[in-house]
C-alpha cells in the first residue's frame, strides 16, 4: 500500500474538527475493516491455560488484554496494515506491526504498563535503527503517533 | 422558581434506563475581546479545589451558526485554545473557550446513577456564575451568550435492540432498510444526520446516529447524539436558564420521537 492511501485513510480522522463531548468512540466510517477481528483475536489469548508455552508461562493477564483492546479500539484508522496478535512470556500480551522497512512492536504488561520497541532498516544487528521505551502518559496517543511515523514517509 | 420548572419538566418523557452515557448543557458567546491564555489559569485557580486536572484541547472551531464563525479568532494573535477542567472522580468536566462555556457529564461505570437535567442543571447555574464572577472581577465584561446548548450522547449497543444494521429500523423508525429494486443487500454500516427546527422557540435540534466502537471497553454502539441549541431572549441569566430549559425539552421530545416503542420499552420508559 502507497504512503499517499495510507494518509488519504488517516486524515479524515486526524482532521475531524474538536468536538464538545467527553466520551470517546472510534467512528466504524474512518476505522480499519479489521478492528474487530482482532479485538476478538486478543480476546481469545485470555483463554489460554497457565504453561501455555510449555515453560511455565502464566496465563495472559485480563488487565494486558483490555489494555490491548482498549488501544487497538483507539488507533485503528482505516488503511493502517492489520497487526500480528501473539501472546508474550510472562502473561503480556504482544502486538506487532511492519510496514515497508519499518517494525513496530507494543507490549502490554501485567502491571499496566505498554512497552514499545520500534525499528527502521533492515539491520536488526545495528543498535541505531532501534529504539525501545514505555508509553507512560495518554499511551493511546503516543501509540497512534508511532503508527503514524510507521505509515508515513521515511 | 425551580419548583416550578422541575415540577413541568416531569411531564417530560422518562426512563429507568436510559442509553444516555453524557449530557452536556452550556452556552455560546460572543468572543470575549480581552480574554487570553493566562486568564485560563487564572480562572482555573479559582475552581482547582473542586476540579483539581485540567487539559489544553483544540478549541471547537465549527460554530454552530454562521455569525459566531467569522469573529471568533480573529483580531490579536492568540492561540487557539479550550481548557477542561475535571472534577475529583472525573465523572464531571467544564469547558471554557473564548466563546463558549459548557459543563459536561457522563457515566463511567455502568453502575454509575444516571444524572438528570434536575440534578445537572443546578451545578451549571453554579459554575457558570463563578466564572461570570470571574469574568467581572478581571474586567472583561459579561458573556454575550447566543446560543444555549443541552446535548444527550446516547450509546445503543449491539444486541440491545438491534443485531444487524438492517434491524435498525427498529431502534429509528424514520430509516429503513428498504430500497426500491431489492438489489442491495443489508448495509454494512449506517449513519444518520438529520436537523429539525424547533417550534416556539428561536433553535435547532440536531440529531445524529452513527456507528462507532467505544474506546474504554470496545463495545460495538450506535452513537445517538441530540443536540437542542436555542437563542435567548437577552444576555440575562433568567433568560439563559429558561431556553436551557427549551433545549433539554426538545433534545427529550426529540429523542423520544425518534427513536421507537420497541426500544423505550428496552430503556423501562416511566412516562
Amino acid at each position: 500500500m502507497s504512503h499517499s492511501a495510507v494518509w488519504e485513510g488517516v486524515l479524515p480522522q486526524l482532521e475531524e474538527p474538536a468536538q464538545n463531548q467527553w466520551s470517546k468512540v472510534t467512528s466504524l466510517f474512518t476505522a480499519a475493516p479489521w478492528v474487530f477481528e482482532v479485538l476478538d483475536r486478543i480476546a481469545a489469548l485470555a483463554n489460554l491455560p497457565n504453561d501455555w508455552d510449555g515453560y511455565g508461562s502464566p496465563r495472559i493477564d485480563p488487565g494486558a488484554v483490555a489494555a490491548a483492546r482498549r488501544f487497538v479500539a483507539s488507533v485503528a484508522f482505516k488503511n493502517l496494515p492489520c497487526p500480528n496478535v501473539s501472546p508474550v512470556l510472562g502473561g503480556s500480551l504482544g502486538l506487532q506491526w511492519r510496514y515497508g522497512e519499518k517494525e513496530l512492536e507494543f507490549t502490554f504488561q501485567p502491571n499496566g504498563e505498554i512497552e514499545f520497541l520500534r525499528v527502521l532498516g533492515a539491520d536488526l544487528d545495528r543498535d541505531e535503527n532501534m529504539e525501545t521505551g514505555t508509553l507512560r502518559h495518554e499511551p493511546e496517543t503516543a501509540g497512534l503517533k508511532f503508527l503514524l511515523w510507521m505509515t508515513g514517509p521515511r | 422558581m425551580w419548583e416550578k420548572v422541575v415540577a413541568a419538566e416531569r411531564t417530560l418523557p422518562d426512563f429507568e434506563n436510559p442509553p444516555a452515557v453524557e449530557t452536556l448543557m452550556g452556552v455560546h458567546f460572543a468572543p470575549i475581546d480581552k480574554w487570553q491564555g493566562p486568564y485560563f489559569g487564572l480562572f482555573w485557580s479559582r475552581i482547582k479545589k473542586d476540579y483539581p486536572r485540567a487539559e489544553v484541547q483544540p478549541p471547537v472551531v465549527a460554530a454552530p451558526t454562521p455569525e459566531l464563525v467569522l469573529p471568533q479568532f480573529q483580531g490579536r494573535f492568540e492561540l487557539p485554545v479550550r481548557c477542561w477542567f475535571f472534577n475529583h472522580d472525573e465523572t464531571r468536566l467544564i469547558q471554557v473557550q473564548n466563546n463558549l462555556f459548557l459543563h459536561n457529564w457522563r457515566k463511567v461505570a455502568h453502575t454509575d446513577k444516571y444524572l438528570h437535567y434536575d440534578d445537572l442543571r443546578p451545578i451549571f447555574e453554579r459554575e457558570w456564575q463563578v466564572f461570570c464572577n470571574f469574568l467581572e472581577g478581571e474586567g472583561l465584561g459579561m458573556p454575550a451568550v447566543q446560543l444555549c446548548e443541552v446535548t444527550y450522547v446516547n450509546h445503543i449497543d449491539r444486541g440491545n435492540g438491534w443485531q444487524s444494521f438492517a434491524d435498525l429500523s427498529q431502534v429509528f423508525p424514520n430509516w429503513s432498510p428498504q430500497t426500491s429494486g431489492n438489489i442491495l443487500p443489508t448495509p454494512e454500516l449506517v449513519a444518520i444526520n438529520a436537523s429539525y427546527p424547533l417550534k416556539d422557540v428561536d433553535g435547532h435540534l440536531q440529531i445524529t446516529a452513527q456507528p462507532a466502537v467505544r474506546q474504554t471497553d470496545t463495545k460495538e454502539t450506535v452513537q445517538l447524539t441530540v443536540t437542542a441549541r436555542c437563542k435567548p431572549a437577552s444576555y440575562s441569566n433568567q433568560d439563559i436558564y429558561r431556553r436551557l430549559d427549551d433545549a433539554r425539552k426538545w433534545a427529550v421530545l426529540g429523542f423520544t420521537d425518534f427513536t421507537s416503542s420497541k426500544m423505550h420499552e428496552i430503556w423501562g420508559r416511566k412516562l
